[in-house]
């Protein structure tokens, strides 16, 4: 805790108010009484009160959500068979009076997944998630059919992390779709669902994935403290969870991986890492995570080596010149124009003679333009945007030099460190490079190269500070005499055969991935 | 997760100890060795290398016998209680009054190569303020950086010296072993004061990981001995030692002889000075550090976050003290000469030989028991 904490903070107040619980009565009446009186002015919510037996003397009723729950499942397997079926062959008719319960459930529902609960705010919890309600008369339970089936948008092909080759299989919205993708790619019964409700008011199912025996078990466990200690009345999306869970909120920098595509789940769960998916959100996050993780992409690893090597190198080129070419085109026709050589020099003074702004207000207007025109592009639907972009970046760009607002090669500068930002494979980085772009533009407009240098130590110390639950954020760029392994997966990427080691950060007992094949021939003939 | 804070692989702690030795002094070193001696100063430089290794090896026993100890509590041990308290505001003193004294110079320089127009109080202010920031986070935060920035620092430096070589006329390093040992036993002290920064170990050594391996730090100074050898060679084959003696700066002399035929950059200068922000930086902040965690234990206060600031204005006030450049080196030669030898040197040594009389003590009362 800091001193100012320790000041002036406040007092922990604990809000959590137990919830309150009924108890199912056994008369039918009193807790549909009080069911309904729980969802009272639900207009959506569907009560069918239905009788079963020969004589028809026992009385049942089903509770659910209209458009949330699969109204087939219900027709065709739960009143069908407990109204038509059950007379056809009548069983014993003191048998029944005591055992209907058992036998709806036993021999009569031909429903996949049912349970008990005995709480009617356990039930009313269910109907709002999708499920239906079985209130039996003389029954002190109340029996939840799992009927949850509404439309979802199909899988499809993930939009923001696009490759050439690789599956094309990404997220949807529903939870349990995901975990079936993530399944499909780990067939270990080592692979862990732990699920969480968070939310006071949206209950979010929110689901952590993990392999029991190679998962960083510190990371787990802070994990598990963290999502507990979430306080909040809803869940809309993972970023949520994202901001929540975090190490550091004020960083610019993103600390937590998203990604839209189960292949890259599933190979961070082998690599030790845990993944959580939240209901109604196609991004999952990845924890722990690295700068080295956020600069890769899935393809990377279906490429052979060289290929990835050389792409990565390009990103990271990419990264440096996002960050810092207009700063240095300020500082140096600013302050030293002396490190250019001559001719270059002046053809640069020539074409900003006409300019009447200093070099910084030449590089605001234009960044400040281009971000709003990538901010339009998106906004816009698709083929609107695509003119947005021409209409934007070649138009005015040229109107803007030949009215002489800015010189031209201002213009190249921040087209250049456009495209160079699109070249970082995670968005959210992207963004955060942008905010110090800014950072670094006023800074070296005020002192020259040794701000932008004195800007880069206070960013590197800030990047060395950040951590993603317990692992440096620039491992193993900062480790890599502990960590050696590891560097076979940064800039440069090793050839499969010889990353035979997992990430040093997975469980330090399942080090070991695969045998070296590099040696083995496979045209010896025997 | 934030138990394991705070603890560093002696790795690190080498990188840290090499890149925080090279401060100021690699700038006028060439030039002071030619003003001793007129040949051999390669002798001269490695004779106060050794020296220099012995220091490490004196520090780095101190760690091993006291480990996971501040070295107040080191002090204390070895000297009684009041003399560990003034021998420890000693040492923040010291700290205070060398970076005081080392930005003055870095804002000079900065000044004639960077930005003409800018106060010296900006630059000099602005430097301190990133060495607070960074001495705010602590150790661990510094060892990561340090071993981030080291790979990129010394393949530049090998590029740089690797195009200097070009144009060197090494008949100028002749004569070769003619120096006679008075000669290198007058050089040794002003070669020692270049490997200024050693002693951060001691400061640092409480958070070693592995306190047993401490005595490794003696790889830095032989990292750090060899890259002066290579800076020395460079500069007095590029000059001459006579000329040499009439530059200010001849290492930066030196890159400003490079040229880069065909490549964008027409002036080196850019890059020597972004390293040489890097070089200052990572010599002010473990500094301000190990101020900050000596005035830690003396206050005995928890945290050291807040008392990295404060000393901001006390290091500004030491660095507008000297009236002009000359008058900087000056006082930093006096100031080096007889208060760093003494902090890093005598005060760790006679704090050694206190220890081990302590423990050959303790073992000869429990063999009498």
């Amino acid at each position: 805790m800091s001193l100012w904490e320790k000041l002036f903070g406040k007092k922990n107040e604990n809000q959590n108010i137990k919830l309150q619980e009924t108890k199912v009565d056994k008369n039918l009446d009193k807790n549909l009484e009080s069911i309904k009186n729980m969802l009272v002015d639900c207009d959506d919510i569907v009560y069918r009160e239905f009788k079963i037996g020969t004589d028809e003397s026992y009385r049942a009723t089903l509770i659910y959500i209209d458009g949330m729950a699969d109204k087939d499942l219900l027709n065709d397997y739960v009143l069908k068979n407990s109204m038509v079926s059950s007379r056809i062959t009548p069983p014993n008719e003191k048998f029944i009076k005591k055992e209907l319960s058992n036998i709806l459930k036993d021999k009569t529902l031909t429903i996949t997944e049912m349970k008990e609960v005995e709480t009617i705010e356990q039930g009313v919890l269910d109907i709002l998630s999708g499920d239906t309600v079985l209130i039996l008369d003389n029954y002190e339970k109340l029996i939840i059919i799992a009927s949850k089936g509404w439309d979802g948008r199909s899988i499809s092909q993930p939009e923001t992390e696009s490759v050439i080759r690789g599956p094309r299989e990404g997220f949807v919205e529903s939870l349990r779709v995901n975990t079936a993708l993530v399944r499909r790619r780990i067939r270990d019964h080592k692979l862990k669902l732990k699920g969480y409700k968070i939310g006071k008011r949206s209950q979010s199912d929110v689901c952590v994935m993990y392999i029991e025996d190679i998962v960083n078990q510190d990371a787990l466990k802070e994990l598990n403290k963290r999502l507990m200690a979430i306080d909040i009345d809803a869940i809309i999306d993972s970023g949520y969870i994202e901001q929540l869970i975090e190490d550091n909120w004020r960083s610019p920098f993103p600390q937590i991986q998203i990604t839209e595509r189960p292949d890259v789940a599933s190979a961070a769960l082998y690599e030790g890492k845990i993944t959580i998916i939240v209901d109604n959100s196609p991004f999952v996050l990845i924890v722990p995570s690295t700068l080295n993780a956020m600069m890769q992409s899935a393809e990377d690893y279906y490429e052979r080596w060289g290929i990835a090597t050389f792409i990565r190198i390009l990103r990271y080129i990419g990264a440096v010149i996002s960050l810092y070419a207009p700063a240095l085109y300020i500082a140096i026709t600013s302050f030293h124009p002396q490190m250019l050589p001559s001719k270059l020099s002046m053809s640069i003074a020539a074409n900003r003679a006409g300019v009447p702004f200093p070099s910084v207000i030449e590089a605001i207007i234009m960044e400040i333009t281009l971000e709003i025109l990538r901010e339009a592009g998106i906004r816009l639907p698709g083929p609107i945007g695509a003119t947005i972009g021409i209409v934007g970046g070649l138009v005015v760009g040229q109107a803007a030099v030949e009215a002489g607002i800015v010189g031209p090669i201002m213009v190249i500068i921040v087209a250049i460190t456009a495209i160079s930002s699109f070249a970082i494979p995670s968005y959210s980085m992207a963004i955060g490079l942008r905010l110090l772009r800014f950072l670094l533009i006023i800074i070296s407009a005020i002192l020259g190269l040794y701000g932008i240098m004195l800007g880069t130590i206070v960013i590197l110390i800030h990047l060395c500070s950040l951590k993603s639950f317990g692992v440096p954020y620039l491992s193993p760029y900062t480790a890599y005499i502990t960590q050696h392994t590891d560097l076979k997966d940064t800039f440069f990427k090793a050839p499969l055969p010889s990353m035979h080691n997992r990430d040093t950060t997975a469980n330090k007992n399942q080090s070991k991935r695969m045998q070296d094949l590099r040696d083995e021939d496979f045209n010896k003939e025997e | 997760m934030q138990d394991n804070n705070d603890i560093i692989p002696i790795g690190q702690m080498i990188f840290i100890l090499m890149i925080a030795m090279v401060g100021a002094g690699i700038l006028t070193l060439p030039r002071d060795l030619a003003e001793i001696v007129p040949y051999d100063h390669w002798i001269v430089l490695l004779a106060g290398g050794l020296v220099a290794i012995v220091g490490a090896l004196i520090h780095g026993a101190i760690i091993r016998l006291k480990p996971r100890k501040q070295y107040f509590e080191i002090l204390c041990d070895a000297l009684t209680k009041p003399i560990a308290y003034i021998v420890g505001l000693t040492y923040v003193l010291y700290l205070v009054g060398f970076i005081g004294l080392l930005t003055r110079i870095f804002g000079e320089v900065i000044k004639v190569y960077l930005l003409t127009n800018t106060p010296l109080e900006v630059i000099t202010i602005s430097i301190l303020a990133a060495a607070i920031y960074s001495a705010r986070k602590g150790i661990e935060v510094l060892g990561r950086m340090m071993q981030f920035g080291f790979p990129s620092v010394v393949t530049t430096i090998v590029f740089i010296f690797a195009l200097s070589f070009t144009r060197s006329d090494f008949a100028n390093l002749l004569p070769v072993f003619e120096i006679t040992p008075a000669e290198i036993l007058k050089g040794t002290p002003t070669t020692i004061l270049s490997f200024i920064g050693i002693e951060m170990i001691l400061f640092f050594g409480v958070h070693l990981e592995q306190p047993k391996k401490a005595t490794k730090a003696y790889i830095a100074v032989v990292a750090i001995l060899l890259f002066y050898m290579l800076i020395v060679t460079a500069t007095l084959a590029q000059f001459g030692p006579i000329q040499v003696k009439s530059l200010l700066w001849p290492t930066l002399d030196l890159f400003d002889t490079i040229e880069l035929p065909g490549l964008f950059i027409e002036n080196i200068q850019v890059v020597v000075m972004s390293l040489w922000v890097l070089t200052i930086f990572s010599t002010t902040a473990p500094m301000f550090l190990a101020a900050t965690v000596m005035t830690e234990s003396l206050t005995g206060s928890k945290d050291h976050a807040y008392l990295a600031a404060p000393f901001l204005p006390l290091v500004y006030l030491v660095s507008i003290i000297p009236e002009n450049i000359s008058k900087t080196y000056e006082i930093m030669n006096i100031y080096t000469r007889y208060v760093a030898s003494a902090m890093i040197f005598v005060v760790p040594l006679i704090v050694l030989i206190s220890l081990v009389i302590q423990k050959k003590l303790r073992r000869e009362e429990k063999v009498n028991v």
